[in-house]
């Protein structure tokens, strides 16, 4: 009896890939929506080496500062600096009105301006001033433009210290010398060599876990709505199977599906944007199961109750949008306020979130994200033990 | 065995609304079984019933001497079942179509393909066997339901409207091969809205109407009762009435394919 109701499980998985395999445009959509999601995702919250085609306008009234001789510019160095390792590209400007003009209008992304003492101030001690000023309509590329010249700024100024520190030592005999490093930064904070990683390392196993529990979420439903307004299901339920072997194939199905589109997706995020994966493969894939069986449970339990497609497809987007902003795939949960942290702690989702993210970034092992992933299976198998019953009940009903 | 199907006193309700109303029927063995009602009158939830699809609130039925709840199992291992809706997978071909419903019924690979083979030549539909169901035409597609429901060679058929919306030489070969199964000793039960296929084809009729048998015989004793001229759709219409109606909102609830 029990090989009997496998291999029905497996015939009915069997028919159900064949069928998408059949149906090009599913096949592609199964595909398409997930990377799309990835796309918008990773272009808005890029690593980075993402952006391509940055460019700054250049406000230069520096004059410079001539010693023995030679003038020195401390702005074409600081331009050098904001420069490098990116594509970052300049265009000049002969006064701040223009700039801003080419601002408003988009031909640039942001304005670096140098006042004319820019470089005699800064050499002769004093703290001096360059404005910078980024198109706030794209936060992450203020935020990325910001970092660059901020880094720069330091580099610089580490510069001139150390000149002004050498100078000094050089006059400052039978004294202990002072280390220019400790002028800069008298407090040095040094990161422990574990791994590094960008924004989208933070949301990108979020999203990936997001998308499995959609797919969890949706795909039994709307296979057995499919069937149902069909009438396939009518047929394949007066044939003598029993109604557990037609959800475990079906189930199955959906499982095989969900882990080859979440393995398409994990590929194309560490191709395309370069998110880390330094976790077992093994243990991702199975907390990727875990994230798609927790929620067959309530697709199923929606389908049963829904009449058609569409009101479950309604029903699901109340349990999908939560989702999304409270299980801590776009923000941490420490950024959360206290009851809506509350409510993202009781939600299923932010388990699997957690633990996928340990693993693909942190390489944690199976011993510390196993509470997490037991949640995702308690879920799966309670939701399941609703919905089985509930889906019995209108099958037997009638309705 | 002398009886193929049996329903004593099968009632299904819906909530306050009762669909089939303690309805008692034997089907003979061999038997072509005409089932006439309004819609809206209880023919596919009786249907549904005596299929396993749906649990009866109260009454007992046996297909074969099988419970139809306690051995729904064994009930659908020797039935065959064909609804209005053609109930097959448009993506996959014919003869993946066959090759799925086959398996769930445990035919061996052999077995199942010489049976795909023969039902396919005998409908007419061999050379479309590797094309997509979604590119049949109803009549091609009502054929190949025909060839699904024999592969596991049941004693009993089940025909919800199988001739409806098809072309007239369609409704000649598919009332033919109906005959044909007959002839091979299957019982068929047969529901239709066309007075003139039940009036042919059956071996007795039930009228049904409101949840309630109101009539049971052969065609000819029915019509006898009304006269010398007198018509099945006669017989229909004074058990029925002539009055147009549309279905209640609650008749609507009543399951139209099962689930």
């Amino acid at each position: 009896m029990v090989l009997k109701a496998l291999t029905d499980a497996f015939i009915i998985a069997k028919r159900d890939l064949t069928e998408l395999y059949r149906t090009p445009f599913r096949l592609a959509m199964m595909f398409v929506f997930p990377i799309l999601i990835i796309m918008l995702f990773g272009f808005m919250f890029p690593s980075s080496s993402s952006f391509n085609g940055v460019h700054i306008g250049i406000v230069n009234n520096d004059s410079g500062f001539t010693l023995n001789g030679q003038t020195v510019y401390l702005s074409n160095s600081f331009m050098s600096l904001v420069k490098y390792n990116s594509s970052i590209s300049f265009d000049n400007y002969s006064s701040l009105a223009l700039a801003e003009s080419a601002l408003r209008s988009g031909t640039i992304d942001s304005i670096l301006y140098f006042p004319q003492n820019f470089t005699s101030t800064s050499l002769s001690g004093q703290p001096t001033l360059s404005l910078s000023n980024t198109n706030p309509t794209s936060p992450t590329l203020e935020e990325y433009i910001d970092a660059k010249v901020s880094a720069a700024s330091s580099v610089l100024s580490a510069e001139i210290v150390n000149g002004t520190v050498y100078k000094l030592n050089s006059e400052l005999v039978g004294l202990p010398k002072i280390n220019p490093e400790f002028v800069i930064s008298p407090v040095v904070v040094s990161s422990l060599p574990i791994l590094s990683g960008n924004y989208f390392d933070f949301i990108g196993p979020g999203l990936i876990m997001l998308l499995s529990m959609m797919a969890g979420l949706t795909a039994l439903g709307s296979a057995l709505s499919r069937e149902k307004e069909d009438g396939t299901i009518t047929a394949v339920m007066l044939s003598p199977i029993r109604t557990g072997s037609f959800l475990t194939g079906k189930m199955l199905s959906q499982l095989i599906r969900s882990l080859i589109q979440s393995a398409v997706i994990v590929i194309l995020v560490i191709l395309l944007f370069h998110m880390s994966f330094n976790g077992n493969i093994l243990l991702t894939a199975v907390i990727l199961i875990l994230g798609i069986f927790g929620f067959l449970g309530l697709g199923l339990l929606v389908t049963a109750l829904t009449k058609d497609q569409e009101t479950s497809q309604l029903l699901l987007n109340l349990v999908f949008f939560p989702m999304l902003f409270l299980s801590g795939v776009l923000y941490p949960l420490q950024e959360l306020p206290g009851v809506i942290a509350d409510i993202a702690r009781a939600l299923p989702l932010t388990y699997g979130v957690q633990a996928f993210r340990q693993v693909v970034i942190f390489n944690a092992p199976i011993s510390s994200v196993w509470p997490s992933m037991l949640i995702l299976f308690l879920f799966g198998a309670v939701s399941l033990g609703i919905a089985v019953p509930v889906f019995l009940l209108k099958k037997g009903s009638g309705n | 065995m002398e009886y193929s199907i049996i329903a004593d006193k099968l009632t299904k309700k819906f909530g306050d609304f009762t669909a089939d109303n303690a309805i008692s029927l034997k089907v003979k063995e061999g038997e072509i079984f005409g089932i006439l009602g309004p819609n809206g009158a209880g023919k596919t939830t009786l249907i549904s019933m005596l299929t396993t699809l749906i649990k009866p609130t109260s009454g007992h039925a046996s297909v074969l001497g099988h419970d139809v709840i306690k051995e729904a199992l064994e009930v659908r291992k020797s039935i065959g079942v064909i609804t209005e809706k053609v109930t097959m997978y448009p993506p996959l071909t014919a003869e993946e179509n066959l090759m799925f419903f086959g398996r769930l019924y445990g035919i061996n690979k052999k077995d199942l393909e010489q049976r795909i083979n023969e039902g396919l030549e005998e409908f007419q539909l061999s050379k479309f066997r590797k094309r997509p169901v979604g590119t049949f035409s109803l009549g091609m597609k009502r054929r190949l339901d025909l060839v699904r429901v024999l592969l596991n060679e049941p004693k009993v058929f089940f025909l919800d409207e199988p001739t409806v919306g098809l072309d007239p030489i369609t409704v000649s070969f598919i009332k033919k091969k109906i005959r044909d199964i007959n002839k091979r000793g299957s019982t068929i039960i047969l529901t239709t809205h066309i007075m003139q296929d039940a009036d042919e084809l059956s071996d007795r009729v039930a009228l049904i109407d409101h949840g309630n048998l109101m009539a049971c015989d052969t065609p000819r004793n029915l019509k006898k009762k009304l006269g010398r001229n007198a018509t099945l759709e006669n017989v229909f219409i004074h058990y029925a009435g002539a009055e147009l109606r549309d279905e209640t909102e609650k008749m609507s609830l009543a399951p139209r394919r099962g689930m």
